[in-house]
């Protein structure tokens, strides 16, 4: 039973450079990236990924609940039957239940979902350099000038899908939409209008004839703008193409012109290759599973901690940072934050982490808490200038040290001890759970490696 | 509790350690095994108990400061699930 399609909505950058002059057409070089784009798409990829995981559901009526959303839990996605039943994302679990009683919901894994992602790139990584994600399930591979080693854009869909298939089962790989047209917009709607097994290519010259008969919901511009355009009448790209520019211009400022440049194939978004630094990765073992917040914030410190001290991070700013747990009993969960600018001050990193962790906290204990730093640039601040600590220091002057610093023969030591040793023969005590009742719990030794 | 390279595992402090116990009427301690030999239990200045995570792994443990015959202060604990006595900072 096919879980029930929903088309994710379109994260294309609406700001994207523009070709030439506006409604002029699209020169087909000059763009940084690839300008032919093969999109595949596995719609529902997470709950396709549950069913995979557990094919006995695979006939039942089965729901995936919303990731986050603190004590106010809602269908995120649901299988057909399910989908037959009544059941339809965005509701609250009360209602999908009682719409139908034998309803199963899974509670999300965002841990595998993620690592299914990487191997999804991983296998398409091998048919082009330039790979582009575009949230989980969907991904964008550049195709120019690959041609001559690949052949036609349907023999290109087939080499796709069979390197999905050395990482999925063939029931999830079956699922697979493929589109491919110029730019990211086009091969998305194609895929979108693709069936499984079947591509849709769509050749340069055909492209505003493709896109004249997609509804404007597909546009990536402002939802509200869609819904205008809808109460006004227009549903059609082709409706909006017939529109005088100055028209849309007065209506809708700037949008106005990059709607209809996107709906008269006049607007390439090139697929550009992947930058992925090098993430940095650290994690912490509860002794036993931690459900306090407390806890799991201090625990937060500790990582916080670590990976700021860490030399891979090479005084970097930290951009985006990711807080996984391993659930007891299995599952996991996730929350991810990308700062305005890059910093290396950890309360700047702990504050949105804490937020967001208040606002989706983990369903249940937590066994184990991963941390990874995955998007990195210059520190915007100078702190490194007036930190406390620097003048804390007992230098020449013999000011006395900031409190937490240690000393630099003290540091050193440690360095020559770990050399000889292999690892850090030294431990701090930590509070792990110091109002807990059991006593072996309150208290906790951490490697301690300045 | 296995270490790996970017992992940082927490070693628990004051962990439970097995003890002997001979007990008398009613179940109270009257005599230990510490340190290879016996010690007589003076006093039980004070006893409670710990029910926890009975979701989980049930943990119910009976808690008893007691006065040995030296003088020294332990805290011991029965674990009434197992009916064993384990010696532990309380």
């Amino acid at each position: 039973m096919a879980p029930l399609q929903q088309e994710p909505p379109l994260l294309l950058d609406v700001g994207e450079e523009r070709e030439g002059s506006p409604l002029a057409p699209p020169s087909l070089s000059g763009l940084p990236g690839s300008r032919r784009a093969l999109c595949v798409w596995l719609p529902t990829f997470e709950l396709r990924l549950e069913l995979a995981r557990a094919p006995e559901l695979d006939a039942t009526s089965v729901a995936l609940l919303a990731p986050g959303g603190g004590g106010r839990h809602t269908v995120w996605q649901v299988s057909e039957r399910g989908a037959e039943a009544g059941v339809l994302p965005g509701q609250m679990i009360s209602h999908a239940v009682s719409l139908c009683p034998t309803l199963t919901l899974l509670e999300p894994d965002p841990t595998h979902y993620d690592a299914a992602q990487e191997e999804m790139l991983e296998a398409l990584m091998e048919l082009s350099p330039v790979v582009e994600p575009a949230g989980r399930g969907r991904i964008f591979v550049g195709t120019d000038g690959l041609e001559r080693l690949h052949g036609s854009p349907y023999r290109y869909a087939g080499l796709a899908l069979q390197a999905l298939m050395g990482a999925f089962p063939q029931p999830l790989v079956a699922a697979t939409r493929i589109g491919q047209a110029s730019g990211k917009f086009g091969a998305w709607v194609a895929a979108a209008r693709a069936g499984p097994g079947s591509p849709v290519m769509i050749p340069d010259p055909e492209l505003p004839t493709f896109l004249a008969s997609c509804p404007v919901s597909v546009l990536p511009v402002d939802p509200l703008m869609v819904q205008r355009l809808e109460r006004l009448g227009i549903t059609t790209l082709e409706q909006l193409s017939s529109l005088p520019e100055p028209a849309l211009v007065g209506q809708f400022g700037t949008q106005g012109r990059i709607a209809l440049e996107w709906a008269m194939g006049r607007r390439l978004d090139p697929v550009r290759p992947l930058n992925r630094p090098q993430p940095i990765r650290v994690s912490l073992d509860f002794p036993s599973p931690a459900g306090r917040t407390e806890t799991l914030h201090g625990a937060l410190d500790r990582l916080l901690d670590k990976i700021l001290s860490r030399p891979a991070r090479r005084d970097r700013g930290v951009r985006g940072v990711r807080l996984r747990a391993d659930l007891e009993g299995g599952r996991s969960w996730s929350v991810e934050v990308v700062l305005r600018e890059p910093t290396a001050r950890k309360e700047s990193i702990a504050f949105p982490l804490r937020a967001r962790m208040a606002l989706a906290p983990p369903p249940r204990a937590v066994e184990r808490l991963v941390m990874e730093a995955f998007q990195f640039g210059p520190a915007t601040s100078q702190p490194g200038f007036f930190d406390r600590r620097e003048k804390g220091e007992r230098g020449a002057g013999g000011v006395e040290m900031a409190e937490g610093t240690v000393p630099p023969s003290l540091r050193e030591a440690m360095k020559e001890l770990k050399l000889k040793l292999g690892h850090s023969p030294l431990y701090r005590v930590v509070e792990v759970d110091p109002w807990s009742r059991i006593p072996e719990r309150r208290h906790a030794l951490l490697s301690f490696e300045p | 509790m296995v270490e790996r390279p970017g992992t940082h595992a927490l070693r628990p402090l004051n962990a439970p350690r097995p003890l002997r116990v001979r007990t008398g009427s009613g179940g109270r301690p009257r005599f230990l095994h510490l340190e290879g030999r016996s010690r007589r239990v003076q006093h039980i200045l004070e006893i409670w108990q710990v029910d926890e995570e009975w979701w989980r792994k049930p943990i119910s443990r009976r808690y008893a400061r007691l006065a040995l015959d030296d003088g020294q202060i332990v805290t011991v604990y029965l674990d009434l699930l197992s009916q064993r006595w384990y010696l532990q900072q309380g």
